[in-house]
């Protein structure tokens, strides 16, 4: 049996996180305590498999197809506005602009927003990834995946058409999410929490949302 | 003890029995929009959709916006409602009840189905699948009678 202490070190090493001694204490164990050889052998396992799932995820998207859209993005020099509806369509705040936005003019642009990408998209796999505390009752057999973002519950002021509205929580969660092909993802504005949930469903068409045919 | 006992009961079955009803009927109204989203030479946003304009700067690569369809519908706890989209796709809607504020729906469009808790009177988008030059988003607005009224409630 490993203690918890022992399991907290070897978990903090196995990420590079240890001080020299720490580390040197750990080192220690793994020589002479078969018990934290297993459980470091364990970890490498862990890491093993979740590499494996990124390259098979890897290899299901297009990412060439995604990236002639950065590459679209990029290349506008002036965001569009509308004139009908004034300060409505100004520089947008979504996940996938941002992610465009902060690679525009770096050298490793494909690589960096492929990297970004793959954190934000979630792929159609059986694994859970559960980012707040729903309900459990809200599971559902398939894949499962929840977004929220905090929120102002108590309403403040906006003005919207001249009139005063109180702002409206529109914080969600998503679970229970079934589908057979395409990606799907889930797009929270953390700059506005009190933005509303959108949830994307990519079918095989090797192309992103953000362009319009 | 025995005669305390009986009236808890009592009081609790009449709770039961007085306040399920309610509950049960307490319905959810729910609002769908189809809204199509294209790139024009000439950016606009329809009338009726004004009130989401702000979400519309997360579409990026749009620039107008106009209402397709829309259906505003109540649902009582179980029900399921059916809307047709383009495509010949079909949007369901059922209502699973409420926890915590939030209002549980199971939505469904072509092959993806999903749970979502919405806060009461809030909205949630589904965006996806090309159309006609463009992509429809589907905006999902929710509120449970037995959460009260919401600023934003459709």
């Amino acid at each position: 049996m490993i203690s918890e202490h022992k399991l907290q070190l070897l978990g903090a090493y196995f990420d590079g996180e240890t001080t020299p001694e720490e580390s040197a204490e750990v080192e220690g164990w793994l020589e002479s305590c078969p018990d934290s050889r297993a459980e470091f052998e364990r970890l490498g396992n862990i890491k093993l498999a979740m590499a494996t799932r990124v390259d098979t995820e890897m290899q299901q998207v297009d990412f060439g197809a995604l990236w002639k859209n950065i590459e679209s993005e990029i290349s506008k020099e002036v965001p569009v506005r509308a004139p009908v509806v004034e300060d409505t369509l100004e520089e947008s705040g979504s996940v996938w602009q941002k992610i465009v936005g902060l690679f525009s003019g770096q050298p490793l642009v494909p690589v960096g927003a492929m990297a970004l990408l793959l954190a934000a998209v979630v792929m159609g796999t059986g694994d859970e990834l559960k980012l707040d505390g729903g309900d459990a009752n809200d599971g559902a057999p398939g894949t499962e995946l929840a977004q929220g973002a905090a929120t102002s519950e108590e309403g403040t002021a906006q003005e919207n058409g001249g009139e005063l509205l109180e702002a409206q929580s529109h914080l969600a969660f998503v679970s229970g999410v079934e589908y057979e092909s395409g990606t799907v993802f889930v797009d929270q504005d953390m700059d506005d929490p009190s933005q509303p949930l959108i949830v994307w469903h990519i079918e095989n068409e090797g192309a992103e949302p953000s362009q319009g045919g | 003890m025995n005669r305390k006992v009986y009236q808890v009961a009592g009081l609790v079955l009449g709770l039961l029995v007085l306040g399920w009803p309610a509950f049960a009927s307490a319905e959810s109204h729910i609002e769908l929009q189809l809204i199509k989203a294209t790139t024009s030479e000439k950016p606009s946003i329809s009338p009726e959709l004004k009130e989401l304009a702000k979400t519309f700067k997360r579409f990026p690569g749009f620039n107008s916006f106009s209402l397709a369809a829309q259906d505003k519908m109540k649902l009582k706890l179980g029900e399921t409602a059916e809307m047709n989209a383009p495509g010949g796709k079909k949007i369901q809607v059922t209502y699973r009840g409420v926890s915590k504020g939030f209002v549980k729906l199971r939505f469904k469009l072509g092959e993806l189905e999903m749970n979502v808790r919405v806060h009461n009177g809030g909205v949630f988008f589904h965006g996806g699948y090309k159309h006609d030059g463009g992509r429809l988003i589907v905006a999902v607005r929710a509120r449970s009678e037995i959460l009260g009224k919401s600023p934003a409630a459709p």
